[in-house]
Parts: structure tokens; C-alpha cells; sequence
């Protein structure tokens, strides 16, 4: 009796599941998962939604690998709802939980792709095309043909991700034909909301504790280490920050809403700004002064830090504008001062 | 060795045994005699149900001694079944 497959190589590419399950495949899968937040965290490369893929905020490491986790668990738990009910016979919830887990280890290859800088910089020349149309961004042709490679590759990994989850699905829970593909493809847009919701939900709250700012993914390219101070900063962006600042202290939340660029006003809205001054208020105490100013630059981003002397702390606001002046992000980190 | 023909090569109906015959003192006795359940089954499943029993009933070690998964070999199980079920109450309905 011979119950494995002529060709094995291509069985263990496109069903691995039919050799490995159960805890052998999730302790695997754990190990891609946490070797793709790893990846992330060296690229700023968010997975935020199991079908999602985007460059974004330098952000602590903790948060790449939940995003990670968060999407597994979100696209097991749907499938594991729906086999329960599509799936005649008995299955193993950990036969779910481990596939699951190894199919997303095609994100470990996405990580890779897009670890070049050359992604990064491209990808922020788009956006100041795109945000300021009249600017003629110096566009270099070996980071934009990087980047369409890096683009290529990573949708063809997101495919394969997803052909693996479904035969995770189908082999995992006995499911077969149109029923399969049916009940998976539905699985597989409730489990895109589902993780959405999850991610806003769990970490949105977790962000405004340590960092005050936009979801990860929505915050483009926050600046993170950039000692010098720039010469290339827009005049009268210093002033902008200041002011911002003081919108803040003055708890005029609309006006300074009305700063933010179109992404940050949908994600952080009046409400939510409030919230997180609020909090920052009631754990560093009472606004006393600002002390200084400066402007940081990196990847067409310029970030205004307004050192900002709180009762208990100083600490650093830092305001990152985009190309066109409008506020793109928004943090707060313990003073370089104090 | 000669495969136990279970199927009649002419309208597909389902055999049955109708001579047998000692090997010890050339015995023979005629009758009409239903073939077992899982001689309905093709030569691969039955041996994969031999090796099921001889693992005890445990998916696990068939899983080891296959080297496949647990899901793998669940889901052949799970085939077989269906082939048992579906051919009996075939049976049933001839009746």
C-alpha cells in the first residue's frame, strides 16, 4: 500500500499538509510567523490583515510579530467555524491551528522581497506623486524596477499563501470540490474583516499607550533614527510643528485635525486625538513648556520633535510631515534631552 | 497472486461464492454465499484496513508507519467508509 504521491517536491510546495500536521506544522508555522515578524520589523513591511501587505510606520518589533499571530488566528478561527459545518465527519482543531499557521510561511519569503531599501524609497516617491501632483520627483529607475519586482513577487507569494491556506482547509477538515472553494472563499473574506477589526481593536489602544499615533500601517514611514539635523526641511515646517503643538495644549482637536493628510484624518479622527492627549496628559501630568524644536529627515519625510516639558516628564512630540506639509504621522518618545 | 474477482464481468452485478472446497481432503460444498463487506472494497483499501487493525485502530501510527499526516490518513479512512456505506446500501437496494 502507497498512499504518498508521485511527485513529491511539488506535493510539498503546494500541499505540504498532506505530510505535515498537527503540532509538527504549528510549531513550523509558529517559526515562519515569528521569522516574517522579524523580516517586517527590519523592512517596516506590516502583514495588518491575513491578505494584507504593506510597507509602513517603524513600529516595536512586539507589534510585526502580533500582526502576524493575529491574522493566523483570525483565518483558523473562521475556517474552523465553517468546517464544523460544512465538514461531515470529525477533524482536529490543532490540524487547523498548525496548517493554518504553515501556510502563511510564504510571508517569510514576502519579508525578504521586500527588505530592500530601494522598495521604500520608490514607494515614497509614489506617494509624493500622488499626494502632490505638481512636484517631479527625481524618480531612480533601478529602485522603481526593485520595487515592480518586489511588487511581482510579493503577489505571487500572496497567491501561493492562499492556494496553501485552502488546501490547509480542504485537507484539515475533509472538505471537497465547489463546497470547499465555496465555503473557503467565504472564510477567506470574513477572516480579512474579522483581522481588520482585530488589529484596529487590539492594537490601536496598545499604540496610543507607548506611542501616540496612527495604526502602524497607516502611518507612513514615521522617522525613527536620524541624528542630524536636515538642511532640506521645507521652510517654516518647524513653526508648523510648534503650532500643532500648541492646537494640543490648547485642546483644539479640530483645528488640529484639520492638519492631518487624508489617511490620518480617516484613522485618527477628533475623538480618538483627544482620547490619546487626554491619556498622555494624565500620565506625564499638566503641560508646563515647550523647551525646543528640531527637524529630522529620512525617505522624503520630515519629522518635527517639539521636546515638551510635562509636570512628571519631557518628552518628545514628534510631528511627521509629508511632502506637502500635512501631518502623516504622529509619536510621542522619551526626550533625547533628558 | 490472483485477485478474488467481486464484480460479474458482464452486467457489473455483484458476485457471490458459489463452490468451496477443502484443501485438506478435496471436500467441495456448493451453495450460494454472500461475499464479505470488505471484499467490495479495491485491493489498496483493503490493505490500508489490514494495516489499520494491525496499528490497533490508531490514526496516529498509521500516520508514522505511512509517513504521511494524521489528516491524510483520517481522510482515506473517512473514503473508505463512504465506499463501505455506499456499497451496501446498494446491497440493500437490489434486495
Amino acid at each position: 500500500m502507497n498512499l504518498n504521491t508521485e511527485n513529491k517536491p511539488i506535493t510539498l510546495l503546494f500541499n505540504p499538509f498532506f505530510y505535515v500536521a498537527g503540532g509538527k506544522a504549528l510549531g513550523l508555522g509558529l517559526m515562519a510567523l515569528l521569522l516574517a515578524g522579524l523580516l517586517g520589523a527590519l523592512g517596516n513591511t506590516h502583514f495588518d490583515g491575513v491578505l494584507d501587505t504593506h510597507t509602513g510606520a517603524h513600529v516595536p518589533l512586539w507589534i510585526f510579530l502580533v500582526e502576524g499571530v493575529i491574522d493566523w488566528l483570525c483565518m483558523a478561527a473562521v475556517l474552523l467555524a465553517l468546517g464544523m459545518v460544512a465538514c461531515k465527519t470529525s477533524f482536529r482543531a490543532l490540524d487547523v491551528l498548525g496548517t493554518q499557521a504553515l501556510a502563511r510561511w510564504p510571508t517569510v519569503l514576502v519579508g525578504l522581497v521586500m527588505l530592500p531599501g530601494a522598495v521604500r524609497r520608490f514607494a515614497a516617491q509614489l506617494v509624493e506623486l500622488v499626494s502632490n501632483p505638481g512636484a517631479r520627483p527625481a524618480i531612480n529607475f533601478a529602485d522603481a524596477a526593485v520595487c515592480c519586482l518586489a511588487v511581482i513577487a510579493t503577489i505571487l507569494f500572496v497567491c501561493w499563501m492562499v492556494y496553501l491556506m485552502y488546501k490547509s482547509f480542504s485537507v484539515s477538515c475533509n472538505v471537497k470540490g465547489g463546497k470547499a472553494i465555496g465555503t473557503f472563499i467565504a472564510g477567506l473574506i470574513a477572516a480579512e474583516v474579522l483581522s481588520k477589526l482585530c488589529l484596529a481593536l487590539l492594537l490601536a489602544p496598545a499604540l496610543t499607550g507607548t506611542a501616540f499615533a496612527a495604526p502602524p500601517a497607516y502611518a507612513h514611514q514615521a522617522v525613527e533614527s536620524s541624528p542630524a539635523q536636515t538642511d532640506t526641511a521645507p521652510a517654516g515646517l518647524a513653526d508648523a510643528g510648534v503650532q500643532f503643538v500648541n492646537l494640543l495644549v490648547k485642546e483644539d482637536f479640530a483645528g488640529a485635525v484639520a492638519r492631518f493628510d487624508s489617511t490620518m484624518t480617516k484613522v485618527f479622527p477628533e475623538s480618538l486625538l483627544r482620547k490619546c492627549w487626554q491619556d498622555l496628559v494624565q500620565k506625564a501630568g499638566p503641560f508646563k513648556q515647550q523647551l525646543k524644536v528640531r527637524v529630522k529627515e529620512q525617505q522624503g519625510y520630515h519629522a518635527v520633535l517639539v521636546t515638551c516639558q510635562f509636570e512628571h516628564t519631557t518628552l518628545d512630540l514628534k510631528v511627521v510631515f509629508d511632502s506637502s506639509s500635512q501631518i502623516t504621522g504622529l509619536w510621542y518618545v522619551p526626550s533625547d534631552s533628558e | 497472486m490472483k485477485r478474488l474477482p467481486t464484480s460479474c464481468p458482464s452486467c457489473d452485478g455483484r458476485l457471490a461464492v458459489k463452490r468451496l472446497r477443502c484443501e485438506k481432503c478435496a471436500t467441495e460444498v456448493d451453495g450460494l454465499y454472500p461475499l464479505p463487506a470488505l471484499t467490495s472494497l479495491g485491493q489498496e483499501d483493503q490493505e490500508f484496513i489490514l494495516e489499520f487493525i494491525k496499528a490497533s485502530g490508531s490514526l496516529k501510527e498509521m500516520a508514522g508507519i505511512l509517513n504521511v499526516s494524521y489528516p491524510t490518513v483520517r481522510n482515506r479512512l473517512d473514503e473508505i467508509i463512504e465506499k463501505l456505506k455506499q456499497n451496501q446500501a446498494n446491497l440493500k437496494e437490489k434486495k
